[in-house]
């Protein structure tokens, strides 16, 4: 028995050990991947990269599989029907904003301006970064750069790359927790807060601001950014809270496009 | 017990390229909880080094290293108290 006490409490000192060790070694990872200017990140996503690209395809196939087929057509139908209900809504959004574009007097603008840039997929899960950005599948080597616009299909911005190695990109959602964009809805400029997913700004209420209305980022080429897609106007407030997101699903994205 | 330790690592690590990110968290937290788990600290590192971007974030702050390391350092008196 006193063996077993003296062999319980080395165990424990060990494993406290073990505990401190891996504290250390945190903080070195960390400190050594600042200082490395974020290459140890790098080479996390590139490991990380073709795993969630194999198990994408296995989800896939399990999904095809005959065993599920019930379920699966129902979703399938259910997700068809999502992804042409947001269609609708990115065109009416997008159609606005254009709307809206045009309207305003830039002297700078070309309407007929083609928009430089490439297409690039998205390769890793949207809902899984805490921090609100996910990876593309485009890098210095096919000229994108920290900073670079990640647009949908409806000329939305989605995010800004943030990181960029030679094949693969970070993006930073525009309305990630924390981030702040200046924005104008309705001719009035204010600041957009991301609280992950959407993001909130406080407008005052001599401000008329109906759902639908489109959100614009004069930092990014008066480009939009989003919907209005609630307005809390209680006017026991200063200011009225105005819900803004994106008319479209990120998880329904498989690719977006990086702009200079 | 060590397989119960496995496999939730092995959740936790896998929910960090998958899943959401509340998954490898409470992964952290169950670890945490029973074992003097070095993986929790391990996986909290893993996620910043795959998620974390310049500037985001708590002002680009490793949040889940810092979770990780104060989570499993919290519960040391608990783990001493009831497990030994």
């Amino acid at each position: 028995m006193a063996n077993g006490f003296r062999n319980s409490g080395s165990s424990g000192r060990n494993a406290r050990r073990r505990l401190m060790l891996a504290t250390f070694l945190a903080v070195v990872v960390l400190l050594l991947n600042i200082a490395l200017g974020g290459k140890l990140s790098s080479l996390a996503r590139d490991i990380a990269a073709p795993i969630a690209s194999v198990g994408g395809k296995a989800g896939e196939a399990i999904g095809a599989n005959g065993y599920f087929t019930t379920r699966g057509a129902l979703e399938a139908q259910i997700a068809a029907l999502q992804a042409q209900l947001q269609q609708e809504q990115l065109q009416s959004g997008a159609y606005a904003a254009l709307e809206q574009q045009n309207q305003s007097l830039s002297s700078l603008e070309h309407l007929a301006q083609t928009t430089p840039g490439l297409a690039a997929p998205i390769i890793s899960s949207i809902i899984s970064s805490p921090y609100g950005t996910f990876s593309i599948g485009a890098g210095s080597a096919d000229s994108v750069s920290v900073g670079s616009l990640a647009l949908t299909s409806g000329n939305f911005v989605v995010g800004k790359v943030s990181q960029v190695q030679a094949h693969q990109s970070l993006v930073t959602e525009l309305f990630a927790s924390g981030q702040q964009t200046p924005v104008t809805i309705d001719s009035a400029s204010v600041v957009a807060a991301g609280s992950g997913g959407q993001a909130i700004a406080q407008v005052p209420h001599g401000v008329t601001v109906a759902v639908g209305d489109p959100v614009l980022s004069p930092q990014m080429g008066n480009r939009p950014v989003g919907v209005v897609q609630h307005v809390d106007s209680n006017p026991a407030n200063a200011q009225q809270a105005v819900y803004v997101s994106l008319p479209v699903s990120l998880s329904s994205l498989q690719y977006v496009y990086v702009s200079p | 017990m060590n397989a119960l330790r496995i496999a939730v690592a092995v959740i936790g690590f896998i929910a960090a390229i998958f899943w959401t990110w509340y998954i490898p968290l409470i992964c952290i937290l169950a670890l945490s909880l029973r074992f003097r788990a070095w993986e929790a600290i391990a996986l909290g590192v893993f996620m910043d080094l795959l998620w974390l971007a310049p500037g985001a974030g708590f002002h680009g702050l490793p949040l889940f290293t810092i979770f990780a390391v104060l989570v499993v350092w919290a519960f040391e008196p608990l783990r001493k108290e009831l497990l030994s």
